[in-house]
């Protein structure tokens, strides 16, 4: 990846928030251009062309390439690592909302909505059923890994200086190559923020209506353990996503990734080669059928 | 600079009631430590120098360093070695301090209690909740594997601690942002060694301008020195990553029935700082200077592993 790839600098007097925060919202234009998007959907054509079944391959799956790890070839089955993020970030969502003060509180509202489908009869979310089927101090521990998850999100960011544009906590993307065959593109982010040349998103009035809005987004994304060495492909995989799917021009600038276990913080700014490296990570998926086993967002 | 020399002062009282734990967990009028990121910074480089004689090769695998809190007690529960009738030490014969299975199940008590679960059957709910857990599969098999009498007696040793800690914990206020199971991961060396660890519980939010965070763990069969340098080694970590040290740690023994609380300034965190840098170099000097993948550093201590 030739695009700018740094460990950003942080403030003497800037917080790890205020560091988080200020990358963010400080996301340059984007940099990627039409011509790279098509080099991009090509190379992952070619690749997925001739490939049998029809698996999903998604940020997880690029985590663990180069991994010795057998974990790709097991069954997904929930756990309380797995379900964590998926619960917090519907918590930290209803936090946003500003109806629920703290972390456990906007938790406890997640659970109790699934509970509440469970007897309605409404679709829970894939964990739902997993989730009330369990004795309740295994439950107990699920709630306490997605309180810690959540808190450490809600408390990661200072959401008013991202007020100026617009969140989207948990963001979901798919892409799908023509032909049946080809395995199905995922990605996600635990943070999209977005603003237009107006500052807030979609509703000001843009200071130049003849001249078309720039769009600028970010994404963070959320990792456990310590940054790993092929980090720049993983963050740079939602964003060929986003922009394989997107049919207008990619609004992504910049996606930070944030090791929170760690502290680590590393930037990666899209450009044309950062799509390019992310494409050409599925050359070295050997099955994506078998790549099926994929953690399921939220 | 100046480094204090001697362990910081351990303030230990018995609770009979959460007002006694509440109190403990909020310290003491000492002014908590200013956030300093140009500080934080010196201590990972104090750490850089000590893990750099790692450099050479590099490693296939990272060496890990520790590893704090249940986690830790779940594999070494897992792995552990029972005595020659298949049993462990029972709970009344003393050698209980030492059986890494009572540590398991009641540090999954105190998650439990921590966040607001009623205990109905200790034991039971600690095998519930361990059962999906990582690892715990093969803690709950250590724990069928045992004969009868070894297993009622753990249930016995579980049930007391548990009834303890959900008579003297406190609620929490959410506002006070804890955290159970909080993992902490330092990688040196450009990766080739990384420390982690895990606290059983955080409190306080993240760092604004004066440390405000409490890192608590729980101890039923560990001495006490090894859980306080468990401890010290997660404020380390917790100051290099974050910028701020915790103001003050919390050691909960469910066998003695005490909570012991340390409070930390900044000399305090160097002087940890220090004791953790020791470590570092000693175990990559008898690691030969670079990790060996999928081996044992044997002449190392007993924390000390090799991803495998």
């Amino acid at each position: 990846v030739t695009a700018s790839v740094t460990v950003p600098a942080v403030g003497a007097a800037e917080t790890p928030a205020a560091a988080l925060s200020r990358l963010l919202a400080e996301t340059p234009e984007p940099a990627t251009t039409k011509v790279g998007v098509e080099r991009a959907r090509r190379l992952v054509l070619d690749t997925a062309t001739g490939r049998r079944g029809s698996g999903r391959i998604d940020g997880w799956t690029v985590l663990q390439l180069g991994r010795s790890s057998p974990a790709i070839h097991e069954p997904f089955r929930p756990t309380p690592a797995r379900c964590r993020r998926a619960i917090g970030l519907r918590a930290v969502r209803a936090g946003m909302t500003g109806r629920f003060p703290t972390p456990i509180t906007a938790v406890d509202a997640v659970l109790d909505d699934v509970a509440r489908r469970a007897i309605d009869g409404t679709p829970m979310p894939w964990w739902g059923a997993w989730w009330r089927a369990l004795p309740p101090p295994a439950a107990a521990l699920v709630r306490a890994e997605a309180i810690t998850w959540a808190t450490r999100l809600w408390f990661a960011l200072e959401w008013e200086r991202l007020a100026a544009g617009r969140s989207v906590i948990g963001h979901f993307g798919k892409w799908r190559p023509p032909g049946a065959a080809a395995p199905v593109l995922r990605a996600s982010a635990d943070v999209v923020w977005s603003t237009d040349d107006a500052g807030v998103a979609g509703t000001a009035p843009r200071p130049d209506a003849r001249r078309p809005a720039i769009r600028r987004a970010a994404a963070l994304l959320v990792g456990s353990g310590a940054c790993p060495p092929r980090w720049s492909t993983w963050l740079a995989w939602p964003a060929l996503v986003a922009a394989l799917a997107s049919a207008e021009r990619p609004t992504w600038g910049r996606v930070v990734g944030w090791w929170p276990d760690s502290g680590q913080v590393r930037v990666l700014d899209i450009d044309d080669d950062a799509l390019g490296e992310a494409a050409g990570v599925l050359s070295r998926v050997r099955s994506p059928g078998r790549c099926a086993v994929v953690s399921p967002g939220a | 600079m100046r480094v204090t020399q001697s362990m910081p002062e351990v303030r230990t009282v018995v609770p009979a009631r959460p007002g006694d734990v509440l109190a403990v967990l909020r310290g003491g009028a000492a002014p908590r430590p200013v956030v300093d990121l140009e500080w934080s910074r010196g201590l990972r480089e104090l750490l850089v120098d000590a893990a750099g004689i790692a450099g050479g090769p590099a490693a296939a695998e990272p060496v890990v360093l520790a590893d704090l809190g249940a986690g830790e007690n779940v594999e070494r529960a897992a792995s552990a070695p029972r005595g020659h009738d298949g049993a462990g030490a029972s709970p009344s014969d003393g050698r209980a301090a030492a059986d890494p299975l009572l540590g398991a199940l009641v540090g999954t008590v105190f998650r439990l209690v921590v966040t607001g679960v009623p205990l109905r059957e200790p034991f039971l709910d600690a095998l519930h909740g361990m059962a999906v857990a990582p690892h715990g599969a093969r803690l709950v098999a250590a724990v069928r594997q045992l004969p009868e009498a070894a297993r009622r007696a753990l249930a016995v040793a579980v049930a007391e601690q548990g009834r303890w800690l959900a008579q003297i914990w406190p609620p929490l206020d959410p506002r006070w942002a804890p955290t159970t199971g909080e993992a902490l991961v330092m990688p040196l060396a450009g990766g080739r060694l990384v420390v982690t660890g895990r606290v059983d519980l955080g409190l306080g939010l993240p760092p604004r301008a004066t440390a405000s965070r409490c890192f608590v763990a729980v101890s039923a069969d560990r001495p006490a020195p090894l859980v306080w340098e468990r401890l010290w080694v997660a404020a380390v970590v917790e100051t290099i990553r974050s910028g701020e040290p915790p103001f003050q740690l919390v050691v909960v023994s469910t066998g003695q029935r005490t909570a012991s609380s340390m409070a930390l300034d900044c000399d305090a965190v160097q002087w940890a700082a220090a004791r953790l840098s020791d470590r570092i170099e000693a175990v990559v000097r008898r690691g030969g200077g670079a990790a060996r993948p999928n081996a044992s550093l044997a002449a190392g201590p007993p924390d000390v592993r090799v991803v495998a």
